[in-house]
């Protein structure tokens, strides 16, 4: 399939130009609709993690002083501050939509609701202090989802119609690359723009340990001490920082460095949760799961927990549940607890219904 | 002949204008001034010894400055290159710092640190080393070096130099809770600060015209505000101004071109020469985008640009598809789409070269951007409460309860004293009923110095004191 190989293979196709094979090309719909999951999942954490700010507004408190700046969106739309009570009607209006769009009803409708009302909701939450990196490609990934056959698997409206005998679509189809390529190529420009500022603006000088030291100490963070006391740690981790931001474009011209830069850029946010206490960042690095093939993730579990030498298997297993309960761990912290019980329960019954069948 | 009344006829008029003829600094500082008779019964201001908030004490001994606590003794390191130079007095903050004068300088050291570390004063204050230095009942710090003397803010580090009515050399006294005094040369002389009238920033006006307090001014992103306060105050107004309600004071200067587009308050005090503020004058502003940000610079060019987008694409399609003999290259919904990821695409790369963050989703991915090296120090705004014992508590930000993006939403209220402060207390205190209750509670900038053999914690910078006995008053 045209979009599952990387942009070099894709760019040497024989049909249309680079521009209509970069964009347009045919994805598993099945890698769009568990994106499309992801996505809505991480917008409900934000929804969540906004709610306090939003349901406060500039209610005037003893203990927080906080003034309304609308960023510039809201600013030229003339969107003033929502009052506390209106906050809390979108609140709802918004678990309805994202729900829904996640359950896969009219799912370009909801998927589109969604992004609007999230551009909203956290526009208005960022007005209330400062904004932050976290949101903005959940912003554009939201967005993206409408522009694709979002609700060809994994949605009641591929239920109804394989129901009425519409037939499904088959396992790829055109335009499903298009919201994954966007969400690829925004991430790549972001973390570019990011490293490459930091060189533009710090010079070669940011690399020299003290700058990291320096920004570590603004922060009481769990790790802040430890790491920030050996200089050459810190060194490597500068040095790290801006091979893996400036370097990441890599990753959309050849797909096994996704093996790479995926669980580094991962990594680099984690690290500055624990030295610089930024908070997880996980409505940023979770975007990343528009670079992995998602629909061959379960075979690929199954062959390292299935068959094979059981030390291997034990370890395999221990990773990840591991892995899966510190992203559960991190998402229930700030976001609704009762999704990832959800999830969890739709997984066990995809999986017993395919089993069973 | 002249007569006696006629003489005073005379004497009289040229009195008056002799005295109406004085500037009211100098009757002021005559005021304020009282010589004394000797220096007898005045220990002098050099403390050798002064105990801390955990229980510790300072001591200069042999040149060195060492520390007791729980019975081991450790000399204090040096920031400062050349070292300390000869340490010549310490004076115990009621906020919990020590500040130490020496021949190279004034030094400040805490609990919470092992080294002292050589501040950089800031507009006024005194020029040269203290050899003398203490705290009255106000939280001021009085110094005097051989030159001068003066006043010191300690938390913020801006002075002013106290003009003398005798010469030097000067050596602080005594620093009592409303008197200070000071020899100067072979003579003592107490100098009470607070005696003038208060401070009074008197008018600001614009282009020669006088501004109402609250008034709202406008101007264009860039422009200077154009403004010219006068106050009065004793010894002479210093103007000092805070934009969006900032804790720190700053020497007066035309700050418009730096104002971020957006409302903004701007206040203004008027100094005297013992540090008291006047009630500040109040501005709002709201400062205008330029041009090329107004709404509809913006979307009139982007409509153009999508259109001139719209239309490469359009014909670039049809010309495809005649080549390939695929309609379904020339289809408008393809070309609309692609002029859209054209324009977003290329918005985030501009938001990437040009970033700001309220242009958010198109933010930019800059930042933490500015590199720094050896002697760099890092501030880190902090609530830190205080038990009965003294011993310090740190209260996480998160205990507040309260939606706030940045820290100084929660600290500004608690600094302003009032509700806050009890709050942040009662809060903290609910939520921990088993822990040691918190009785004080301080904001805190703590500072590392990053050094090439490791950082090093510095002696915090304390913004604010309040304690729960004084209800609304302040911990002075």
């Amino acid at each position: 399939m045209r979009a599952s190989r990387d942009l070099i293979d894709a760019l040497r196709g024989p049909t249309g130009s680079a521009w209509d094979r970069f964009w347009y090309g045919d994805a598993p719909l099945l890698r769009l609709a568990i994106f499309r999951i992801i996505v809505l999942c991480m917008a409900l954490y934000a929804l969540e993690f906004h709610s306090m700010s939003l349901f406060q507004g500039d209610a005037q408190s003893a203990l927080v002083s906080r003034r309304y700046v609308p960023i510039y969106l809201l600013e030229v739309l003339q969107i003033g501050p929502l009052s506390p009570a209106a906050a809390h009607w979108v609140y709802y209006a918004l678990w309805c939509s994202i729900s829904l769009a996640i359950l896969g009803v009219c799912t370009r409708l909801t998927c589109a609701l969604s992004a609007l009302g999230m551009l909203l909701w956290v526009g208005m939450g960022y007005s209330y202090g400062q904004p932050h990196h976290e949101y903005g490609m959940l912003a554009f990934a939201l967005m993206a989802l409408p522009m694709g056959p979002v609700g060809a698997r994994l949605s009641l409206d591929a239920w109804f119609k394989r129901r009425r005998g519409q037939g499904g679509a088959g396992p790829d189809a055109a335009l499903a690359m298009l919201p994954l390529r966007f969400v690829q190529v925004s991430i790549v420009i972001g973390y570019f723009s990011a490293g490459s500022s930091k060189l533009r603006y710090g010079g070669l000088d940011w690399m020299n340990g003290y700058t990291l030291q320096a920004f570590m100490h603004e922060f009481d963070a769990a790790l802040t001490e430890q790491v920030s006391s050996s200089l050459n740690l810190v060194r490597l981790m500068s040095v790290g920082v801006i091979a893996i931001q400036c370097g990441c474009f890599l990753a959309v011209l050849w797909r096994p460095l996704r093996w790479f830069f995926v669980p580094a850029i991962i990594a680099v946010h984690i690290g500055s949760q624990y030295t610089m206490d930024t908070g997880s960042f996980m409505g940023l690095w979770m975007m990343m799961a528009c670079f992995v093939d998602l629909e061959r993730v379960p075979a690929f579990l199954a062959r390292r927990l299935g068959p094979g030498p059981l030390a291997l298997r034990m370890m395999w297993a221990v990773l990840c549940t591991a892995v899966t309960l510190w992203v559960f761990s991190m998402y229930v912290h700030k976001g609704p607890d009762v999704v990832p019980y959800l999830l969890g329960l739709a997984l066990l019954g995809g999986y017993s219904a395919r089993r069973w069948r | 002949m002249v007569s006696n009344w006629s003489m005073l006829r005379l004497a009289i008029p040229l009195l008056t204008l002799f005295l109406a003829a004085l500037p009211l600094g100098a009757q002021d500082a005559l005021d304020a001034w009282t010589r004394l008779e000797s220096d007898a019964g005045f220990a002098g201001a050099e403390r050798q010894k002064v105990g801390e908030r955990n229980g510790g004490v300072l001591r200069i001994e042999a040149g060195k400055l060492l520390r007791l606590h729980k019975k081991e003794v450790n000399e204090l390191g040096c920031t400062h290159a050349p070292g300390t130079g000869e340490l010549l007095a310490l004076a115990a903050d009621p906020f919990g710092l020590t500040f130490v004068a020496s021949s190279l300088g004034l030094f400040v050291t805490s609990p919470e640190s092992a080294v002292i570390d050589r501040l950089r004063l800031r507009d006024g204050a005194l020029s040269a080393a203290p050899n003398s230095l203490g705290f009255d009942g106000k939280r001021r710090l009085w110094l005097a070096s051989a030159e001068q003397f003066g006043v010191l803010e300690p938390s913020h580090f801006y002075g002013r130099v106290i003009e003398v009515p005798a010469a030097g050399p000067y050596r602080l006294l005594e620093v009592g809770q409303t008197r200070v005094v000071l020899q100067c040369g072979s003579e003592t002389w107490a100098y009470s600060p607070d005696q003038a009238r208060a401070p009074s920033l008197d008018r600001v006006l614009r282009r020669a015209a006088a501004l109402m307090p609250g008034e709202l001014l406008e101007i264009t992103y860039g422009d200077s505000l154009q403004l010219s306060p006068e106050g009065s105050a004793a010894g002479g107004a210093v103007l000092r101004y805070a934009l969006d309600g900032g804790h720190n004071w700053n020497l007066w200067k035309d700050v418009g071109a730096g104002i971020e587009p957006g409302e903004h308050t701007l206040a203004l005090v008027a100094m005297d020469r013992d540090l008291n503020l006047s009630a500040p004058f109040e501005l709002r502003l709201r400062v205008l985008y330029p041009f090329y940000y107004r709404s509809w610079f913006v979307f009139g060019l982007a409509g153009l640009l999508a259109l001139l987008v719209f239309g490469c694409f359009s014909v670039r399609g049809k010309a495809a598809a005649r080549k390939a003999a695929d309609p379904s290259l020339a289809s408008m919904p393809r070309a609309l789409l692609s002029s859209a990821l054209l324009l977003v695409i290329a918005l985030q790369v501009l938001a990437g070269a040009i970033p700001h963050g309220r242009g958010w989703p198109f933010i930019g991915y800059s930042m933490y951007t500015q590199s720094s090296d050896v002697g760099h120090i890092s501030h880190n705004g902090a609530i830190m409460g205080f038990g009965k014992r003294g011993s310090p508590i740190p209260i996480p930000l998160g205990t507040m309860g309260m939606a706030a993006d940045n820290r100084w939403q929660i600290l500004h209220p608690i600094m302003a004293g009032g509700q806050a402060p009890r709050e942040a207390m009662r809060r903290y205190n609910q939520k921990n009923p088993n822990w040691e209750q918190v009785v004080r509670v301080q904001v805190w900038a703590k500072r590392t110095l990053i050094q090439a053999n490791g950082p090093i914690d510095l002696a915090p910078l304390i913004l604010s004191d309040w304690r729960a006995s004084e209800a609304l008053e302040p911990g002075r």
